[in-house]
């Protein structure tokens, strides 16, 4: 039933500058002004699927390919952040690299337990190749990627002893969230997932180490495996809530009311926990276009570094700003929790908000500057244009000398 | 609406953590000697039966094959009890009697997440709907309204977000890793362009107001921080809980005035190969906990008192894994001077257990309520315990 006062139905008010910069900067990363002047142009509906890389012909599904794996083997976690950033910065894919980070933040895993950056590596793949897919496809893959066995033990569990943290977190975080399952829920899942192992970087199933006995999870009694328990948490309706209210969070910036968010998550439940087709209409909602979501999102530091310099096109060494990323408080492929990064003004604190204009400072020394960072800025005559693309918003005086500093540095540039 | 989305969601950020006027750190000298409390958090649950261990405990051994340390390896303690080996320091501050051991502290039912644990341990409450305010944050605006306000500071040295436990706190928040982060890039020019932009007009509260506040409160900052380093004091272990100590050091020379400061260690959560990384953390704590209580010497700077604490102990029962699983009850350390020192809250009752894990037998709420009153002379009522009993930790006058 789609009714006039379903959120989730089409957006069909005016498709302006405006409208097309925030369709750009939460479905992407920033609105380069070009691309945003074409977004204006072609409408809501083509726009949406030129995102979503559904329009062309071949859709190439974005890894971060050899380069990436050749750092990972050598060890060096930041220049494999600082590749990851190369990449999303230059991809023509930046909806795949935006799900990809939702769900590193989402199936958090960090490198500091996990200590093996091909694993890791692997796992962003993952996110990248499948991100757009069926959610039970990417669960049933991250539940036996090599890093999450690691993350959460998975790999060390036995019939005997049970190791109960993956079998709790993928309840609390990965799909229904916290109050709608049980403790005994828990140690029943424990018991079907134990056998899960890893030999040699790979998944294997140890039939010795499984449990073989009856289960009785979320209601349901039976001999159930570690798929069975995936397909059962999947089914709940919670599972399409708890999700619902993530990606709400996450491309909104705070949450809408629960009778909204009920119908994003039947939009979730009838595109069968597809991706490409969910946000194909979330991003196209009235929701999304409702003007209580067009301002009060604070960009994370990668969102923010990324913004501009896709909105400069420019050329930069990745170590540098991986470093930066770091210094404003997020560390790819290392959150500091399973729950992955807190957001919204959890980012900003004394320190983050110093290094994040010290990015700036480096980006406005452009070449000079540690960042090496080159650019081209507009001519005068488009120099507003280009400012409300960064900004969402007038800058009253724009000197010549200082514009992009005095952009930059202007509070707006941390919203979007 | 869920607990995590409703911390995360800016409404309640807004609420949380609405900055006070900046400039208010480093402030004029006060007169009355300063006092302050140093907030320790062993994130990801400690297993505290390895760090306070029950001695001719045969139960032990047998649920615990691989983990249980043998009585004499352990450092001394009290009768029944001895520390981990890597805790000297410790040891010999409950020796002194500037240490109290508190066993047995959780809160009815317990809850085994993290995060909801966690969140309960700041906010001092049991109530999924109350996660707005935090135990001291609310202290500290009773404290205001009754007394009107002080020149209490507050510091977040951690990693990470604002401790929910500052939340509600009429006091502004400094959060720093090292006075270098409050360093903007060289040229005078970009400060000044900041400094202007600091002054324009904005919605009160608003996400403009709150990053043109931050701004400000940093620009500030790093202009009385300048030249101040904390990596080259000797007297500090070179980890990161080091650091951070040598960083509360800086802090109690530099700022004067009461002050709370917020620390963390991570990786508490051991559910496998725990003796390859909880010996090494509990080194860097007892490390840490030894250097700062000689280093504040408290006739030159005033009181400092430690609160040392996790948001659940582990499973007594170890895993296939050769570690531990979430559990409840668990120990905690308080450090300071006006302490009687000891252990409360019983020996481990390793017999009497709650689905295999430590029952809560000393509310939390106790703790915090006896050490606010013995190191900032705040009582707070809403801390007063709901179950158990008062522990007396300070010194009887």
């Amino acid at each position: 039933m789609r009714s006039e006062k379903n959120s989730m139905s089409t957006y069909s008010g005016a498709f302006r500058l405006e409208e097309a910069r925030h369709l750009l900067c939460r479905g992407e990363f920033a609105a380069p002004m070009n691309r945003t002047i074409d977004f204006q142009s072609q409408g809501l509906k083509a726009s949406v699927e030129q995102m979503l890389g559904s329009s062309g012909k071949t859709v190439r599904a974005p890894s971060l390919g050899p380069r990436a794996h050749r750092v990972a083997l050598r060890n060096d976690l930041t220049s494999l952040q600082g590749t990851f950033l190369l990449q999303a910065a230059r991809t023509t894919h930046p909806l795949s690299f935006k799900m990809a980070l939702f769900w590193h933040d989402h199936f958090a895993c960090g490198n500091r337990k996990v200590n093996d950056l091909v694993a890791m590596n692997n796992q962003m793949n993952l996110f990248l190749e499948l991100g757009l897919g069926s959610f039970q496809h990417l669960l049933a893959k991250v539940a036996r990627d090599p890093a999450m066995l690691v993350f959460l033990d998975g790999a060390k569990s036995s019939k005997e002893k049970p190791n109960e943290n993956f079998a709790r977190e993928v309840m609390e975080l990965f799909t229904l969230g916290e109050g709608h399952y049980s403790e005994n829920d828990v140690k029943e899942a424990a018991r079907a997932f134990a056998g899960w192992r890893l030999a040699q970087g790979s998944f294997y199933l140890d039939k010795q180490a499984q449990d073989t006995g009856n289960k009785r999870i979320l209601g349901k009694v039976g001999n159930f495996d570690g798929d069975d328990v995936l397909e059962i948490l999947v089914k709940q309706k919670s599972c399409s809530q708890y999700l619902a209210r993530k990606l709400c969070f996450y491309f909104l910036g705070s949450l809408p009311k629960d009778n909204e968010i009920d119908d994003l998550a039947r939009v979730i439940r009838q595109e069968n926990f597809c991706f490409r087709e969910i946000l194909k209409r979330f991003l196209s909602s009235r929701l999304f276009f409702d003007d209580r979501f067009r301002v009060g999102r604070i960009k994370s530091p990668v969102e923010f570094v990324l913004g501009v310099l896709r909105s400069l096109e420019a050329r930069f060494s990745g170590t540098q700003l991986a470093r930066l990323c770091d210094k404003m408080g997020q560390s790819i492929f290392d959150p500091p929790g399973v729950d992955g990064w807190p957001e919204g003004r959890s980012w900003i604190n004394s320190t983050t908000i110093v290094a994040r204009h010290r990015f700036v400072h480096q980006v406005v020394a452009g070449a000079t500057g540690p960042l090496k960072c080159r650019f081209a800025l507009p001519s005068g005559k488009t120099q507003p244009t280009f400012a409300f693309c960064l900004l969402g918003a007038e800058v009253s005086s724009l000197e010549e000398t200082n514009l992009l500093e005095t952009i930059l540095s202007q509070p707006q540039a941390q919203l979007g | 609406m869920e607990r995590r989305d409703f911390l995360r969601s800016n409404a309640a950020m807004a609420l949380a953590f609405g900055l006070a006027p900046a400039g208010r750190f480093f402030g004029s000298e006060s007169l009355a000697p300063s006092r302050r409390l140093i907030l320790v958090e062993l994130t990801g649950g400690n297993d505290s039966l390895s760090m306070i261990v029950p001695k001719k405990s045969p139960l032990l051994h047998k649920l615990r094959p691989t983990l249980a340390l043998p009585d004499q390896q352990l450092l001394p303690l009290s009768q029944s009890l001895g520390f981990h080996p890597n805790m000297p320091s410790c040891s010999s501050l409950l020796k002194k009697k500037q240490l109290a051991v508190i066993n047995h502290v959780g809160y009815q039912h317990p809850n085994r997440s993290h995060f909801l644990s966690m969140d309960f341990w700041h906010s001092g409450g049991t109530d999924e709907k109350k996660l707005n305010v935090g135990w001291l944050g609310k202290a500290l605006s009773d404290q205001a309204q009754k007394r009107g306000s002080s020149s209490l500071s507050l510091f977040h040295l951690a990693d990470g977000p604002m401790p929910l436990c500052f939340a509600g706190s009429p006091h502004p928040v400094l959060s720093m890793r090292d006075p270098r982060d409050l360093k903007f890039s060289g040229e005078k020019d970009s400060r000044t362009l900041l400094r202007a932009l600091v002054g324009q007009k904005r919605k009160k509260d608003s996400d403009i107001d709150f990053l043109l506040r931050s701004t400000e409160e940093a620009l500030s900052s790093s202009e009385k921080l300048e030249g101040k380093k904390v990596r080259t004091d000797k007297a500090f272990s070179q980890d990161a809980f080091g650091k951070q100590m040598a960083l509360v050091s800086l802090l109690a020379k530099a700022s004067p005035g009461d002050q709370v400061l917020f620390t963390r260690i991570t990786g508490f959560d051991t559910h496998s190969a725990q003796r390859s990384s909880q010996p090494a953390l509990l080194a860097s704590l007892d490390r840490g906990l030894g250097q700062i209580m000689k280093a504040l010497d408290h006739k030159k700077f005033g009181s400092t008192t430690i609160l040392v604490y996790s948001e659940f102990g582990r499973r007594v029962q170890e895993n296939a894994s050769k570690g531990t699983d979430h559990g409840a009850g668990g120990s905690v350390l308080v450090l300071g001077s006006w302490l009687k020192g000891g252990v409360f809250g019983g020996n481990m009752d390793l017999d009497n257990l709650l689905d295999g894990d430590l029952r809560p037998k000393v509310d939390f709420r106790t703790v915090y309520h006896e050490v606010l009153e013995g190191s900032l002379g705040i009582r707070a009522k809403h801390l007063e315990a709901t179950f158990g009993s008062k522990l007396g930790l300070a010194r009887t006058r």
